[in-house]
């Protein structure tokens, strides 16, 4: 047969190679100071572009799409070519497809920074960049499969049915997550509301983790793995038993995401098992790549590449094992909100990424550039610092998990929570946090140790950019299927035909997920009580959606006895009906804010204590490590584009009556000024017109529809019995004035105070009482509160014993 | 969008769905199996050393 001669485009693989170890870098970088924030919340240095709300999505989408992205380019166009034996397809896609992923790069990191997002976890992009991903997606899958056309190997590897289950999964992922309508050119809400949306966007945040950062690695895996320990693949037969697997159970396991939240029984029961099952296949995954390095291993004491892989895949392997335990409702009921999902993610994050991300690079850097690698011993180094980096980041992690979910679950014997303090919880953690600080650090000193490794390797090299190859054609062979062949072999000849099949595999998981929940409105319950936001709330919706609240704050009570107790009514499904894009969150760094806006509710705070609160946080709660929020305050809100989000709210079968789009704006303004009036009554003196106005409607909106009907019969109905004799002895008044200056302070003034002013609460160490001045009444006024005004009922909060030994302090305080 | 879902609206029994599904599954997972364990021995040795070919 005529042997052809062609050419290897090398450049395109250097330049994502070079891509991958700078976003590396960045996107490692930007993780240490968000692990900074949460244990020192001066590094975010009360300033928008870079408190952690937003700062957290630039981590994590730097890391996904900018250096795992770019790593998978890498080792894809690399693999392709030498897989095919073909240049890649088209010159000027290549090029397309790197300039453009690296523009979406920069331009997300813009625009996170400046607070432009969905609110969508790992989906935060807006619109325009959305298209541009579409375009610049499609591009590689286009290059990709004209490669696969014009090949010169009859039989196409592994690796490479994996790149295309990648892309085609991504692409529909990416297209079904993204249906929005825009406002203007830089916000857009989504076209699914509060339970479709959540169901939705977690079947895109799993498969995101299954089809980017999973199954285009195992392509690599199934490539340089080999290649780096010069032997081949363990067992083929497993191998191709392992994708097909693989790529059709992933789809349906996304509900897993939301067990115990507002979702019909047999979806969570679907993502349950097939979470379970999939362990099987990625089992199957770890075990080819480890059992390929069999009788080798003495090859990896020596080599920090083969190091680097081996913990690559035990990594995948704990993951993927891990992942289906999470899953388990039980555990989940444990695990979910807790910092076990932030561990989860880093094993899978900075093992199995990170490490086979590095340990491509440093075989395939010298191989680029005919050399060797500068230094074995840094490369070794590099693996134990990032190795030590890994444990110490997770361990600690897990560590914060337990306690922290045992903290808010534990009750006392008298049956109330004892922590019901929420900071406690977080406080416990703090020096967790700090080790995580330094697993982080030791991980990216190892970074830049490869950083300069690689440099000096390129330096004492030279590229060939076009690197000459030589094949035979792939000989024309009938359409038809020839005697003796089997379907697989003949699909695969066909490279179009196994597209389709890869992709109907993939469709079929995700469209039993969703199509019926998308569709069928018995599905979502409406209540009648459920109205739309407000103009004003609505605003203030978008505030919370623009700093990114969503990453410390969740808004999805489970029906637990220990956060019904905590935050009050457990959530429905028919509560978020008009909720665009939902904002249920994934992590409780802070409190549960869904029934924030219950009057007579466990969570309820005044407007002042709200707007003292977002100005300073550790003003009113010592230890918060939530970000201050200054620039609300400051700020103007704008109403530009207050008639267009209702209108879009409209189409997306929000009821507003016809055309009160153009009321919105007035009733936008007499709303804040009904806010801004009570504020100055406190004593705070804020124009109508700012920000923070529009925030606080929102967040006293919340739980606020559901609790109509019932909540305020029972209030009344509810007989107060008093069980309370002051305590007159030294150490109950001790006691008591600790507990004042926990929990008081901050509203009543130190002790002793007896000076109103510029306080959220009245002087208690005065003589008289708005509610009365016996001792029973202001035991009463303790325990039950006073919600409407902002004092809590501290019934709920404090133990009895606790209780009494406060409200005695008052009392027995020198007049 | 409306049509569609109209005519979904009607289906009676969701819960079918995820039964139907895992069939799916189960049948295809046993047709790969079949077939990767009956392969060809000589395509699976071709096809492991891919990788591993001069470049
Ligand atoms: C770094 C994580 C973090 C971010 C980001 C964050 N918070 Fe918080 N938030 C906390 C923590 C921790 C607490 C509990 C301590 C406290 O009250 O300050 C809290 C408490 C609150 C409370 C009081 C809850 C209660 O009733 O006890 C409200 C309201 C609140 N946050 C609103 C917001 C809003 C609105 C945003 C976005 C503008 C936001 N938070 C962003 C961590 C965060
Ligand atoms: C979030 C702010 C806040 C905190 C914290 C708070 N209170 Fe209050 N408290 C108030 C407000 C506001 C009022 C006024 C209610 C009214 O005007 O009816 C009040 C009223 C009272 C009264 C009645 C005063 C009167 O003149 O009748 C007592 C007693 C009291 N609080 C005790 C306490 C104790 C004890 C604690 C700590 C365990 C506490 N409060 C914590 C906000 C707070």
């Amino acid at each position: 047969m005529e042997q052809q001669t062609f050419y290897y485009d090398n450049k395109i693989v250097k330049l994502f190679a070079y891509a991958t170890i700078l976003w590396g870098v960045v996107g490692l970088l930007v993780g240490l100071i968000a692990a900074l924030q949460l244990a020192f919340p001066i590094f975010n240095f009360n300033l928008s572009y870079v408190t952690f709300g937003r700062i957290r999505p630039i981590h994590t989408n730097a890391i996904i799409f900018a250096f795992v992205g770019n790593a998978i380019f890498t080792g894809a166009y690399y693999s392709i070519q030498r897989l095919l034996k073909a240049r890649m397809f088209n010159d000027f896609l290549s090029k397309f497809n790197f300039w453009g992923w690296q523009f979406i790069i920069v331009s997300a990191a813009v625009t996170f920074a400046l607070g432009y997002t969905t609110g969508k976890e790992y989906a935060e992009l807006e619109w325009p960049i959305d298209l541009m991903v579409a375009l610049v997606w499609v591009a590689f899958g286009v290059n990709m499969i004209g490669t696969i056309i014009k090949r010169r190997e009859q039989h196409i590897y592994v690796a490479i049915w994996f790149y295309l289950a990648s892309f085609l999964a991504v692409a529909i992922l990416h297209v079904v997550n993204s249906i929005e309508i825009p406002v203007h050119f830089m916000k857009s809400y989504i076209v699914y509301a509060g339970v479709q949306d959540a169901v939705v966007q977690w079947w895109y945040g799993h498969n995101a983790v299954a089809f980017f950062l999973t199954t285009p690695y195992l392509g690599l895996m199934y490539y340089f793995l080999p290649k780096a320990a010069n032997r081949p693949v363990y067992s083929y037969r497993l191998s191709i038993v392992h994708f097909w697997a693989l790529i059709f159970i992933y789809m349906w396991a996304g509900p897993h995401h939301l067990l115990y939240q507002a979702l019909p029984d047999w979806a969570q029961s679907l993502g349950v098992t097939f979470s379970v099952m999939l362990i099987a296949p990625s089992w199957g995954g770890m075990v080819n790549g480890l059992m390929t390095l069999r009788g080798a291993w003495d090859k990896v004491r020596d080599s920090a590449i083969l190091k680097f892989m081996v913990v690559a895949v035990t990594g995948y392997g704990m993951s993927t094992f891990e992942g289906p335990l999470l899953s388990l409702k039980n555990v989940n009921a444990l695990s979910h909100f807790t910092d076990w999902t932030i561990a989860h993610v880093h094993i899978g994050g900075l093992a199995w990424n990170g490490f086979l991300a590095f340990g491509m690079l440093y075989w395939l850097i010298p191989k680029l550039f005919r050399t060797k690698l500068y230094s074995d011993k840094q490369a070794n180094i590099h693996f134990w610092l990032g190795t030590l980096g890994i444990l110490f980041y997770a361990v600690p992690l897990y560590w914060a998990a337990f306690t922290q979910t045992l903290m808010w679950k534990e009750f006392t014997a008298e049956g109330i929570l004892a922590y019901p303090n929420f900071m406690e919880t977080v406080t416990q953690l703090i020096p967790m946090y700090i080790t995580r600080v330094l697993g982080g650090t030791l991980y990216f000193t190892g970074a830049i140790l490869m950083v300069y490794n690689l440099i000096k390797t390129i330096q004492s090299g030279s590229i060939e950019e076009n690197e000459e190859a030589h094949a035979p054609a792939l000989a024309e062979t009938s359409k038809l299927r020839l005697a003796g062949e089997t379907i697989h072999r003949w699909l695969e000849r066909k490279p179009v035909q196994f597209t389709i099949w890869i992709a109907i595999a993939v469709i079929v998981g995700g469209a039993v997920e969703i199509i019926p929940m998308m569709m069928i409105k018995s599905n979502v319950p409406t209540i009648e009580s459920v109205k739309p936001y407000t103009p004003l709330e609505l605003e203030g919706r978008d505030i919370y959606v623009r700093e990114g609240c969503y990453t410390c704050h969740s808004q999805m009570v489970r029906p637990f006895r220990s956060e019904t107790e905590r935050y009050g009514e457990y959530s429905k499904v028919g509560e978020f009906v008009y909720d665009h894009p939902y904002q249920w969150g994934s992590r409780r760094m802070g409190p549960d804010l869904a029934r924030s806006g219950v009057v007579t509710g466990k969570m309820y705070k005044t407007d002042s204590w709200h707007f003292n609160h977002m100005l300073d946080p550790r003003k009113m709660v010592k230890n918060s490590m939530m970000p201050a929020y200054p620039w609300l305050i400051k700020d103007d809100l704008s109403t530009d584009y207050t008639a267009k989000k209702i209108s879009v709210m409209q189409t997306l079968g929000v009821p507003y009556p016809e055309g009160y789009a153009e009321k919105a704006v007035d009733d936008l303004k007499k709303q804040a000024e009904t806010i801004a009036a009570g504020l100055k009554a406190n004593g705070i003196d804020v124009s109508p017109s700012k920000e923070i106005i529009a925030l606080i409607a929102y967040i006293q909106r919340l739980g606020v529809d559901i609790t109509k009907q019932a909540g305020e019969v029972k209030a009344e109905t509810e007989e107060v019995v008093i069980d309370f004799t002051p305590l007159t002895d030294a150490e109950s008044v001790t006691a008591g004035e600790a507990v004042y200056v926990k929990n008081c302070v901050a509203c009543h003034g130190a002790a002793g105070n007896i000076d109103g002013t510029g306080l959220v609460g009245p002087a208690l160490f005065d003589t008289i009482y708005i509610h009365g001045n016996t001792p029973n009444d202001v035991f009463k006024v303790t325990s039950e509160g006073v919600p409407a005004k902002g004092m809590q009922a501290w019934k709920h909060l404090l133990p009895k014993k606790e209780l009494d030994q406060v409200v005695s302090f008052v009392l027995n305080y020198k007049k | 969008m409306k049509l569609a879902t109209h005519y979904l609206q009607q289906i009676e029994n969701v819960d079918i769905f995820p039964i139907i599904s895992l069939f799916i599954f189960m049948t295809l997972f046993v047709l790969v199996v079949i077939r990767a364990v009956t392969a060809d021995k000589k395509f699976i040795e071709d096809a492991k050393k891919m990788p591993l070919s001069n470049d």
